[in-house]
């Protein structure tokens, strides 16, 4: 999965405001908190889409009014009607279910698992680091998207294998984010302190060194998040994601293919959609992981 | 012996062991599927000889280490097999797509390395400035796209309105070379966009570093222009992160163009493993897996052989 969820992982961190003076950086704090409020907003609207879709007020996502088909926007359809005349809104709220689902089950198995065995590898160190590496660099030879593609032809696809499968696979990527900052948290005083004054390696690995590795690979998670829903918007223009005539984003734009000569409206909606939430999730995390590396010069 | 040429030497046990590894993960896809191997890939309506026949050609008789090594011994000899659903050499059907994907590929990595090195470079001089902060910020934009959206977008306003470029379709190069620059053009700049965003964060990071050190102070003290400075002086001991980031993107052109070739119908190995997976083709898929992947690994081999050669600290055994 490298190359798609591999945007924090192995970047170095270096200070973007290194040469910029005093008020210019003030200036830029104060621009980021609001593109940060928005980018939380959009993500809260999003969340709360996907929970409440069947139960808002909403025209029936699957309706088909042949007649009223590829219609632009209007007070009846807010977003116009795709090719089969059925309400782009609705469609779009509803597809926000299968982006919110996807993408948060796939980071947490992969955040978890992921999470545990780089702790693992950064505390215990030796072999079982060794061997965790090693299997990384296997999984992660393989471009990523190839190696869904080929698991899914081999088990199935299922909105579930989807989830699953993306989660195993980055597991590797949450590993190394984790092992690295479990290597530099060990390293540190309180820890040093806790193993000299005799605590046992649980309670070191789980109070001390876990609540520290916990937001950086958050951070991480937030963007991870967003390549899930690229990753299931390719695979629905691939054909491979979940079957019509239920929506998603992906399924939504590459519908909207098919009626270019006639109208882009069917286009515009679920690109916007999918833009904006997978921008407001790289803008979280990336001023979480501003906020990390300002605590961590603090100290 | 040179420092960078040992330095290479020294990885290649554990390039053999990963290229092993890698070819042993595909080779159990085929092996480890659920029921008969044999049935799964012929169908349900296979007769009982085709059926023992593939059973024989797979050597599914055999013990799995046997199996894995004469399969391995083909594969490395040219043969991966032989299609069962078109009969072709699945060796062969790569090698009629590679070409496309290739130039593909290139095209697009040396697109977004055209764009984003003055890019990246002019962001990194002016820090902080007007330009900087619009970079900044469109590379987070440009990022949040992803490929198969840009290649819609590109081809409403450029196929659809304005009529410039095909939409669909591939002219060969030797047929036509006016032809294949224009059906290669939209695909690659789809492929290539969020690469430019990653490229020119990484230079201009690497940039801002080198722009602070002794040695270009002393250029800009002797009154050596800008231009000349940036690239003459800065350029190259900025550019290590990029040639690692280079290769760790290769991965992700390759993923990248399985759905760009689909999206404009171009014939390349992209569109193979597509059209493999639809027809439940597993051989090929599996031929194509094992291509895919060790081309990946050789590729970052390559270029993290080539940071040991133009790192000095490295190629001449300097401490760094």
């Amino acid at each position: 999965m490298a190359e798609m969820l591999d945007v924090a992982a192995d970047q170095p961190v270096t200070s973007a405001t290194a040469d910029a003076p005093a008020e210019v950086i003030a200036r830029r704090r104060r621009r980021w908190r609001v593109t940060t409020v928005l980018s939380v907003g959009w993500l809260v609207l999003t969340v709360f889409a996907a929970l409440a879709a069947d139960l808002l007020p909403l025209i029936d996502p699957n309706l088909v009014d042949a007649k009223n088909a590829l219609q632009p926007p209007s007070a009846d359809h807010w977003l116009g009607t795709d090719g089969l005349g059925r309400d782009q809104f609705s469609r779009i709220v509803h597809g926000a279910q299968v982006s919110v689902l996807v993408s948060v089950s796939a980071v947490a198995v992969g955040m978890l698992v992921g999470g545990m065995l780089g702790l693992l590898a950064g505390y215990v160190r030796g072999r079982v680091e060794g061997a965790i590496l090693a299997v990384s660099d296997v999984v992660l030879a393989f471009p990523g998207l190839v190696l869904l593609l080929v698991l899914l032809a081999y088990i199935g696809r299922s909105l579930f294998a989807i989830a699953v499968i993306v989660g195993i696979l980055s597991i590797p990527l949450y590993a190394r984010v984790a092992r690295a900052n479990t290597l530099s948290v060990t390293e540190r005083e309180f820890v040093r302190a806790a193993t000299v004054l005799g605590a046992d390696r649980s309670r070191i690995v789980f109070r001390e060194i876990l609540p520290n590795i916990i937001l950086p690979l958050t951070a991480y998670g937030f963007v991870a998040l967003g390549k899930v829903i690229v990753l299931e918007g390719s695979l629905a223009f691939l054909g491979l994601s979940v079957q019509p005539p239920d929506p998603t984003w992906g399924q939504m734009i590459a519908d909207s293919k098919r009626h270019l000569s006639d109208t882009i409206w069917p286009a515009i909606g679920p690109s916007v959609a999918m833009f904006l939430t997978v921008l407001s999730l790289s803008l979280v995390g990336d001023r979480m992981r501003h906020r990390i590396d300002a605590r961590a010069e603090a100290m | 012996m040179n420092p960078a040429v040992s330095r290479t030497l020294r990885r290649v046990p554990r390039l053999v062991l990963t290229l092993l590894a890698v070819s042993f993960c595909t080779f159990l896809l085929t092996n480890l599927l659920p029921g008969d191997p044999a049935l799964t890939i012929l169908g349900e309506n296979a007769s009982d000889e085709q059926i023992e026949a593939l059973r024989a050609d797979l050597r599914l008789d055999d013990p799995i280490l046997v199996r894995y090594v004469a399969w391995l011994g083909d594969a490395l000899t040219g043969d991966l097999g032989t299609s069962y659903r078109t009969g072709q050499s699945v060796t062969d059907a790569i090698i009629e797509r590679l070409p496309v994907t290739l130039e593909l590929g290139i095209v697009s990595l040396a697109l977004s390395l055209i764009v984003a090195i003055p890019l990246g470079v002019w962001s990194a001089y002016r820090a902080g400035g007007l330009v900087d902060r619009f970079l900044t910020t469109a590379s987070f934009g440009l990022m949040a796209v992803p490929g198969f959206m840009l290649a819609l977008f590109l081809i409403i306003v450029f196929a659809v309105r304005l009529g410039w470029l095909p939409s669909t379709g591939w002219v060969r190069f030797s047929e036509d070379p006016v032809g294949n620059i224009r059906s290669v053009i939209l695909p690659a700049i789809a492929l290539g966009a969020n690469e430019i965003a990653v490229f020119m964060r990484v230079l201009r990071s690497d940039m801002l570093t080198t722009l602070n050190q002794d040695s270009i102070t002393m250029a800009r003290a002797k009154g050596l222009s800008a231009g000349r400075i940036l690239t003459f002086h800065a350029l190259r001991p900025s550019s290590l992160s990029l040639v690692t980031i280079i290769g760790v993107q290769i991965g992700a052109i390759i993923g990248g163009s399985v759905i760009i070739e689909t999206m404009f119908a171009l014939p390349g190995v992209g569109r193979l493993l597509i059209d493999s997976i639809a027809e439940r083709d597993l051989v090929t898929v599996q031929g194509l897996a094992l291509v895919i992947g060790v081309s990946v690994i050789v590729v970052n081999f390559i270029t993290d052989s080539i940071y040991g050669f133009i790192d000095p600290r490295i190629r001449d055994g300097r401490n760094a």
